[in-house]
């Protein structure tokens, strides 16, 4: 308080020095800086205390932990171990692996199940969260009853406990594979060996077809923008998307004959003497072995005999060769049974001593086999078509079931309970998303005369998913990092797999350090997606 | 009413501004604007929306920070140093256009917080002057109740309570009615109309006219981060000097 | 197909009935609409049959209800008379062809469930505390006795019988502290008991020590001397830090309390170690429900103070240091990291090694950051890094790094019970989810209430404690209740990590011969718990918001 008389402006000049010293001290700057090297200071002690600490007990337990191949200690040889040999087989893998592949390949493994964990996750919370959501605000009582009650179990329930569940309690109560429930007639088996689901199958051609569909999209996109082109110039209204996904169906199917056509990798092997030169053949054959005058007629014949009739064909398991021709087959209605190896020389073995008529596989596959065998020339590779991608349904043959792609029960369970968790925390945050367009907007479309399908479309989904979308990324990320309660159950995800890695090696720090870099770039990943979407709001916005 | 004047203050002019320039990033919100306030004087300041009125008086206790020239208080120049800062933010008391009262505490609580732990007196002194100024702002009987549960015409008188019970020397009032429903406008103005009476320093940002033209000592007419027009009431109104006044003044009288 | 059905705008009702309007409403207003309700008609139909022939009394009786239902709507309608039950059908059930149709289809869905859960649970079910041994199974039922059986594991876990009584006290405490504070707390005499609340707020503070005695226990010991003056000085030290920026005022009294209260408190602490009433609990023999609510309560009570100071620091306004003073500093001390490693680069043996030898390049990274991003921010830098990697990664990482990195960083020779060390690792996870919750209620509160602190002359201290803090906690404590409710269902995790918690105990439960291979009921059991548990909460904490709503309006 200046209750002393005072110039109407002092004079910083006329200060003493003293007093303008303390001037600068307290100046919010100089405090500012101040204060932040203080809190520096604290930080780099506090840092240094763990550090030394650290530091001193790598020294001791973890010597060991940096050793070089030639036997020096070296920070930098910290990841040299990855490249030994990991010894532990995998259980769930999308590339092939086996227990001499290097720690970085069970890694890449690991790392790989997680994310397949994680996308097929988030599609299918997507699903399951949207309808839920929807059918929390249902005006069927029993449906939004139902669904408040499913969001509240699953909400007050730990997660675990649900991975558990549906693990002991539901996949591995399930029947044994021989007799796998069929839900509803529909091509899936549910047992205690997992989940078998149709699948697609890729042939060699497929990489031409896809390069096709590449193509189909850019001339939609062109035909979309030209068309808007237009229309902006000439006013003229025209159904753009029609007209684009003829666009993309055209090329789409050109590229479908054209793949097939230039492609000739699938081959059957035959012997010269079955006088097999093309496919067309076995229908002849068939009808000289049964003595029926059209394949047709097969069907009445006594089952026995049309099995003794039919082709024996040995294929390598899992192979696209295998659905691509039986696919062939089934057209032309010639019965057939495939034998199955694993490996191609055991195909090739059953093939030699006659245990099966035919071998089917790609033709490099075959020209390596045909090599093998005593007198190549006596067989020959004939061309199978193949269209680029084959669907595949499982079905059951004798006490197995065969194509489709099965999943594993330890990687059913854990997407099952993680979608019907995250489906839970999604659900309510669709329901929020819809109850928080107002009345206004919905009575304003109403007024304007908007169909209702318009009024989904235009109005109402455009504002909600600017509500949802944000909070959604977050259940998604939420989503990919739970993925590591695998371990849980033994799915190999790349946690359990690091896991194991660390019991095996003892270098615990340098896997952290590469499991924390994984989940922070996933993470990173997510939050470049979130700022994305929020700028673009933003944008729209103004 | 009768009000009790503020302490007396021993400067020529209490309020000193020279050239002061603001920036908003690119935006130059103040382009140096002067002015020189006696103690006692009441200043209204005009002028359309975006023309830095408001930035102007935020500068004065410095909620915005000026970035060229001097800004003088009651003998303090606001720089960087904190203690100034501090110091001039208990001489200047400012009447917010929303009020900002404190929403989880009492009417009482609300006036008396800043007293008993900035001026450091005792809670019953403080709760004594509150109590006065609430009386004299006619809402003794609100005291216990919490600001949501009073309309906005009492939430204002709050607010000015809780800036007199501070004792300042100078008043800043940043738009203090135009939140107010028109009924509620009469009381608030009826209190700074009482106060400028008593001898308060007071600069006032707002659109009542008929304020500005009955108490105003000067009115000042900004614009474009300018003050284009400085006058006394009868003056600006009657015969504005520059154009830029005369179309403000249109504009506004025409409705 | 709800959505269809959920958005339909309500009918026109007309004095007569109109069966085109009513078809073109229900059947024929969109292709969509056809093919849907055509649809769920063959699959209602499908399983309808299936049904039947699995129970057909049930099945009959459902349908027939059913049926019934609708005719009365149809009656009901024709005659202009609707009941009570046929206008709630009609509103809620049966609303239109498709939710008909899914209506029956869910109800045969549920009695389905319903009847499979009872013949399982109940009729199946075997309740025999003695008849747990596989030979007492039967094949599609539970065996509940482990329930009974296994009590005292699921509840205590490995705690020896004799300590039992220091858990029932510890709850006991618990519980009439609660009750007291429910008491205190109502309306009516919360003017009246304020002496009492304050009393029972400073038991509150002291109630985690009082656990700890009666749960940890106190070994015997010598009087700690230096400790006790170091503890002193501690708590002198932060009175005098608060007193100085203006936060708490000056006053004898409290002078006086701040330097008594650490002797009296040790001391008392001391004797009750020396009179061996409570000798020490090895944390590894927690388990059960105990453990998971040790750990819960544990990593909320310390995650609270630590999210709040983590909060303040991202949020904090400090002048940033300018870029002059940034630049010319990392500069340098890039260059002084080159020198420390000056031969790096020479012997890289990949190009992983080449790009690595180049890590002082880090330092101006850094130093880009706190120049652009934080404003020169380094206290918001630090607080912002820290909540965002923690963010990064699950849970489980920090709970095993909890336990595996802990020889790490700890002395040589000490070993931490694994309790302690998941509780460290989980209340760094959850202070990171706090900070963010702290700081959703500080960007609540709005622009103005911080200008009016300031302009009535309150300092950054003042500011905080008085007004903003306690805005901004009011607003968090659902998401505060929210992250108890998390901890405490995700403090199962730790079963991964190897402790027996609630869930984990029941490894060892199931691998009783006895009781081998009972985990059904033990997972329905628990879920069941864990469900009352955090439904309580939940409902409390709605409770809590509406209360504490009432108080600013």
């Amino acid at each position: 308080m200046t209750q002393t008389p005072a110039a109407p402006s002092p004079e910083p000049q006329a200060m003493p020095l003293w007093r303008r010293l303390l001037g600068y001290i307290f100046d919010v700057r100089v405090l500012g800086v101040l204060g932040q090297m203080v809190f520096i200071v604290l930080v780099v002690l506090g840092v240094r205390t763990i550090g030394s600490n650290f530091a001193d007990n790598a020294q001791r337990l973890g010597e060991s932990q940096f050793i070089c191949r030639d036997g020096n200690f070296s920070y930098r040889c910290a990841y040299d171990f990855m490249e030994s040999e990991s010894g532990f087989d995998i259980a769930d893998t999308m590339i092939d692996h086996t227990n001499t592949d290097p720690y970085w390949k069970s890694f890449q493994v690991g790392v790989l199940n997680t994310l397949k964990v994680a996308i097929f996750g988030v599609i299918l919370t997507t699903l399951l969260g949207t309808v839920m959501g929807i059918a929390r605000l249902s005006n069927n009582w029993l449906i939004s009853k139902i669904a408040l009650w499913y969001v509240e179990l699953m909400r007050n329930t730990p997660l675990l406990i649900q991975i558990f569940f549906i693990y002991f309690g539901v996949i591995l109560t399930a029947p044994e594979l021989n007799d796998a429930l069929q839900p509803l007639g529909l091509p899936m088996f549910i047992s205690r060996r997992g989940l078998n689901l149709p699948s697609l199958e890729f042939t060699s051609s497929a990489s031409i077809w896809i390069a096709f569909l590449v193509l189909a999209a850019i001339q939609f996109q062109v035909t979309w923008v030209m068309l808007g082109r237009r229309e902006e110039r000439t006013g003229q209204a025209s159904n753009r998307l029609q007209t684009g996904l003829i666009a993309f169906f055209l090329i789409a199917g050109l590229g479908w004959y054209v793949s097939s056509a230039v492609s000739d990798s699938q081959g059957l092997l035959v012997t010269k003497a079955s006088r097999v030169r093309e496919l067309g053949d076995l229908e002849k054959i068939m009808l000289q072995r049964t003595g029926a005058n059209h394949l047709d007629d097969l069907a009445r014949m006594p089952e026995e005999e049309v099995e003794d009739a039919a082709f024996q064909i040995c294929a390598i398991e899992e192979s696209a060769s295998e659905t691509n021709l039986t696919r062939q087959l089934s057209k032309l209605n010639v019965p057939y049974q495939i034998r199955r190896y694993e490996r191609p020389d055991k195909a090739t073995d059953s093939y030699a001593s006659e245990k099966c008529e035919m071998f089917v596989a790609s033709k490099t596959i075959l020209a390596a086999e045909r090599s093998t065998l005593e007198s190549p020339s006596s067989h020959l590779i004939l061309s199978v078509k193949e269209v680029p991608v084959v669907w595949s349904l499982p079905k059951r043959e004798g006490l197995n079931l065969v194509g489709g792609s099965r999943m594993r029960p330890e990687f059913t369970a854990l997407l099952l309970a993680l979608v019907l968790f995250y489906g839970s925390n999604l659900a309510e945050i669709v329901r929020a998303g819809i109850l928080a367009i107002s009345k206004g907007q919905n009575e304003a479309a109403r007024a304007l005369g908007l169909t209702e399908g318009q009024r989904l479309q235009l109005i109402v989904l455009p504002q909600a998913l600017r509500v949802i979308i944000p909070p959604g990324i977050g259940v998604a990320l939420s989503l990919a990092k739970d993925t590591s309660l695998g371990i849980a159950i033994g799915f190999p995800d790349m946690y359990a797999v690091s896991y194991t890695t660390m019991n095996q090696s003892g270098r615990v720090l340098q896997l952290f350090v590469l499991i924390m870099l994984v989940y922070m770039l996933i993470s990173l990943a997510f939050s470049v997606l979130l700022n994305w979407y929020n700028e673009k709001i933003k944008l729209v916005e103004r | 009413m009768e009000f009790e004047g503020p302490s007396q203050s021993f400067v020529d002019e209490i309020i000193i501004a020279e050239n002061v320039h603001k920036w908003f990033g690119e935006f130059e919100a103040l382009r140096g604007v002067d002015l020189r306030v006696k103690p006692g004087e009441v200043i209204v300041i005009l002028g359309p929306s975006g023309s830095g009125k408001s930035t102007f008086i935020r500068c004065l206790n410095r909620l915005e920070e000026h970035q060229e020239g001097r800004i003088i208080m009651d003998g303090i120049e606001l720089s960087h140093d904190i203690r100034n800062i501090q110091e001039v933010r208990r001489e200047v008391g400012m009447v917010f256009q929303q009020f900002n009262l404190f929403p989880h505490l009492t009417v009482l609580e609300n006036i008396t917080l800043a007293p008993i732990n900035v001026r450091k007196w005792t809670r019953d002194h403080a709760e004594e002057l509150a109590m006065k100024w609430l009386t004299r702002v006619g809402i003794p009987e609100q005291a216990h109740k919490y600001p949501g549960q009073l309309s906005g015409g009492q939430q204002q008188r709050v607010a000015m309570a809780r800036t007199l019970t501070m004792q300042p020397k100078i008043l800043l009032f940043d738009e203090p009615t135009s939140a107010l429903d028109p009924e509620m406008i009469k009381e608030v103005l009826d209190v700074m109309r009482d106060l400028a009476r008593s001898g308060y320093t007071i600069i006032a940002v707002t659109h009542e006219m008929g304020f500005a033209r009955e108490v105003a000592d000067r009115i000042i007419f900004m614009d474009a981060g300018k003050i284009v027009e400085e006058n006394t009431p009868e003056n600006f109104y009657n015969n504005p000097k520059e154009e830029r006044t005369k179309l403000f003044l249109n504009q506004i009288l025409q409705h | 197909m709800t959505t269809n059905e959920e958005l339909t705008t309500p009918k026109a009702i007309g004095r007569g009935f109109n069966w085109q309007l009513f078809l073109q409403d229900n059947l024929t207003g969109s292709w969509m609409q056809t093919v849907t309700v055509l649809l769920l008609a063959i699959i209602t139909g499908s399983y309808v049959y299936g049904k039947y022939e699995e129970l057909p009394i049930v099945t009959a009786v459902v349908v027939a209800l059913w049926i019934l239902g609708i005719v009365s709507i149809i009656v009901s309608e024709i005659f202009h008379k609707p009941t009570a039950v046929s206008r709630w059908l009609k509103q809620n059930l049966l609303t239109s062809f498709a939710n008909s149709l899914l209506t029956l289809f869910v109800v045969l869905v549920l009695v389905s469930a319903v009847n499979g859960i009872w013949q399982w649970s109940y009729v199946n079910a075997n309740f025999n505390p003695a008849e747990t041994a596989p030979e007492f199974r039967s094949a599609n039922g539970a065996t509940w006795g482990v329930l009974w059986g296994a009590r005292k594991l699921l509840m205590t876990g490995w705690l020896e019988p004799i300590h039992s009584w220091r858990v029932w006290l510890g709850l006991g405490f618990i519980l009439i502290m609660w009750l007291f504070t429910y008491i205190t707390s109502r309306p009516a005499l919360k003017e009246k008991l304020r002496v009492a609340r304050m009393v029972l707020n400073g038991f509150w503070l002291l109630s985690p020590v009082v656990l700890y005695i009666l749960l940890a226990g106190i070994s015997e010991g010598a009087y700690n001397v230096t400790g006790t003056i170091t503890g002193v000085a501690v708590l002198g030290a932060i009175y005098a830090l608060l007193w100085s920026q203006k936060v708490i005022p000056f006053s004898w009294g409290s002078i006086i309390g701040t330097v008594v209260a650490w002797p009296l408190l040790y001391t008392i602490w001391w004797f009750i170690g020396n009179s061996g009433q409570f000798p020490p609990i090895d944390p590894d023999k927690w388990g059960g429900l105990l453990l998971t609510l040790i750990i819960a309560s544990s990593v909320i009570v310390l995650a609270f103070p630590l999210g709040m100071i983590l909060a303040l620091a991202r949020r904090s306004e400090v002048f940033g240091v300018p870029a002059w003073l940034i630049w010319p500093v990392a500069v340098a001390a890039t260059l002084w990291g080159f020198t420390t490693t000056p031969e790096l680069l020479a012997t890289s043996r990949n190009l992983v090694e080449q790009i690595m030898s180049f890590w002082p390049v880090i330092i101006l990274a850094i130093a880009y950051m706190i120049h652009r991003v934080f404003n020169g921010n380094i206290v918001a830098g630090v607080g912002t890094t820290f909540i965002e990697l923690i963010r990064s990664v699950p849970l489980i990482t920090l709970l095993f790094m909890g336990i595996v990195m802990a020889p790490f960083f700890s002395g040589e020779g000490v070993s931490i019970p694994k309790p302690w060390l998941v509780i460290v690792g989980y209340t760094l996870f959850s202070s990171a989810y706090m900070a963010e919750a702290i700081r959703g209620g500080l960007q609540a509160i709005p622009k103005g209430q911080y200008e009016a602190s300031d302009a009535l002359g309150f300092n950054g201290s003042q500011k905080m404690r008085f007004i903003i803090l306690p805005q901004a906690l009011r607003i968090v404590i659902p998401a505060i209740v929210g992250q108890f409710i998390g901890a405490f269902k995700s403090s199962s995790l730790v079963s991964i990590v190897g402790l027996f918690d609630f869930l984990g105990i029941n490894r060892s439960i199931v691998s009783n011969p006895a009781w081998l291979g009972l985990r059904l009921e033990l997972y329905v059991f628990m879920a069941i718990i864990y469900f009352t548990g955090s439904f309580l909460m939940s409902s409390y904490s709605r409770k809590l918001e509406v209360q504490l709503g009432l108080g600013d309006r």
